[in-house]
């Protein structure tokens, strides 16, 4: 009799254990938290506002302005950009890993009355910031960062910045349509040269 | 009466087709490493991003690419190069209109010949180039743009050799450390892991990282690894783990004097 009240209260203990680890069980349900950060890159042109530029270009128009080419030919020899674009500045964005911007022009398109000799893809010339005030701070800061800080237009890919690490956003190369220049001697047969500039990001 | 609207018109869809567009282009992965079998066809789908206002058409090129030793990329024509995919690869379109403030699928497909020759990895890239629009400049224009560069790799199953080797390592200027690594194996590897430098007690003063950074099959690298800024002067030993993401580690010890 004493051993079945035993049995009985066993069954009844058993019974109520597995209702409370079965509780306990519910209450420590795992959940998976699942995040997923993309890898990605991206380049951009930006306008005076700050919005992706619509028709990115440096100009030197000068037909309308021939008393400055010719004191340019017979001084410094430098032409700046005199036309309003919508190139404030050139940015990049890398997740992770090394990174290369590279800078290529395609062979000027001369429309005028001569062949379009007297001017090279070489006289257009880019000094990083000397005229924009813009710098590449958030890239060369750091160790492993790298800028070239000129470079004359080539039909060749130029490298002109590299870093080994995200760039923790969207950060300026430091050169917009300002630091462009175009050096000129007084022999370039008149007319339009028209050359496209592509910068090229990498992220082998 | 007629012709004379439809002349305005068209000039109004002019006007617009100039201004429809803009230099902004991103992508995501940057890059895709595949593995397969021949005759086998992958396919994967990347996503080519923009925040611009305005719709922007995109050309779709092919290329083959190489680095050089010291880590500079030469481009070159496609199928141009011995361990080029670039013939393997057939994107879903030659040009495309990419919508304003849109991410946008993309599909490559990479087509494996069926032949026992090929083995390890293979590589190329796929541009995507923001199309600049008409302009009517006068004197001298420089139009500018953008692209950005998809990295294919594909190795073929079941043929990969691993094997890398850290061949030098050494201090080239007061301000740099420089490790050259080469990959002996068919495959491409990525680096990672560290320098560490010591003091004469032993004592870990500096860590720095490896970037993160491919070497190609059958090639060596260099990859200068700058000193901290402001590194207190003296005697420190330093310590290279580099890790090769097929498993290996690449150990190297040097004795170096900062001034």
């Amino acid at each position: 009799m004493i051993a079945r009240q035993l049995k009985i209260l066993l069954y009844k203990v058993l019974a109520l254990s597995m209702v409370l680890a079965g509780f306990a069980l519910a209450q420590s349900d795992d959940q998976t938290v699942d995040i997923r950060i993309p890898n990605y890159i991206g380049l951009k042109i930006i306008n005076g506002s700050g919005n992706i530029a619509l028709n990115s270009s440096v100009a030197f128009d000068y037909t309308a302005d021939v008393n400055s080419y010719v004191a340019a030919v017979e001084g410094a020899g430098v032409l700046e950009p005199n036309v309003a674009s919508d190139f404030e500045d050139i940015q990049v964005v890398v997740r992770r890993g090394r990174w290369y911007v590279f800078v290529r022009a395609t062979p000027f398109s001369y429309t005028g009355p001569e062949s379009g000799a007297g001017l090279n893809l070489s006289d257009i010339r880019v000094n990083r910031g000397l005229k924009s005030g813009l710098t590449p701070d958030a890239i060369t800061a750091r160790a492993g960062g790298w800028i070239r800080p000129s470079w004359s237009l080539s039909n060749n890919w130029q490298l002109i910045v590299s870093d080994r690490r995200s760039t923790l956003g969207w950060k300026s190369l430091g050169f917009n349509a300002l630091d462009y220049s175009v050096a000129v001697q007084g022999d370039e047969d008149p007319g339009e040269y028209v050359t496209v500039v592509t910068y090229f990001l990498f992220n082998p | 009466m007629i012709e004379p609207m439809k002349r305005f018109l068209l000039l109004l869809l002019l006007i617009f087709f100039m201004a429809a567009h803009a230099a902004e282009i991103g992508l995501s992965p940057p890059r895709l490493e595949l593995v397969g079998r021949p005759g086998e066809t992958l396919t994967e789908t990347v996503s080519i991003l923009t925040t611009a206002s305005s719709p922007q058409q995109i050309q779709v090129d092919l290329s083959d690419w190489t680095l050089d030793p010291e880590g500079n990329l030469l481009v070159l024509p496609p199928a141009s190069l011995e361990f080029s995919s670039a013939a393997w690869l057939e994107p879903e379109a030659g040009d495309f209109i990419l919508e304003a403030d849109s991410s946008q699928e993309f599909r490559v497909s990479v087509t494996i010949p069926q032949d026992a020759a090929y083995d390890g990895t293979y590589q190329s890239m796929v541009f995507f180039t923001v199309v600049p629009p008409p302009t009517e400049t006068q004197g001298v224009g420089v139009i500018t743009t953008t692209r950005i560069g998809l990295t294919i790799y594909v190795t073929i199953a079941a043929t990969e050799q691993g094997g890398s080797e850290l061949v030098d390592f050494f201090q080239p200027d007061d301000g740099n450390l420089t490790v050259a690594v080469a990959n002996t194996g068919n495959t491409v590897m990525r680096l990672g892991g560290f320098v560490e430098l010591r003091d004469e007690e032993g004592n870990s003063k500096y860590r720095l990282e490896v970037p993160d950074v491919p070497v190609l099959r059958e090639s060596e690298r260099e990859l200068s690894i700058p000193l901290p800024e402001g590194i207190e002067p003296g005697f420190y030993v330093a310590l290279a783990l580099i890790e090769d993401s097929r498993g290996g580690i690449l150990a190297g010890e040097l004795p170096i004097q900062v001034p």
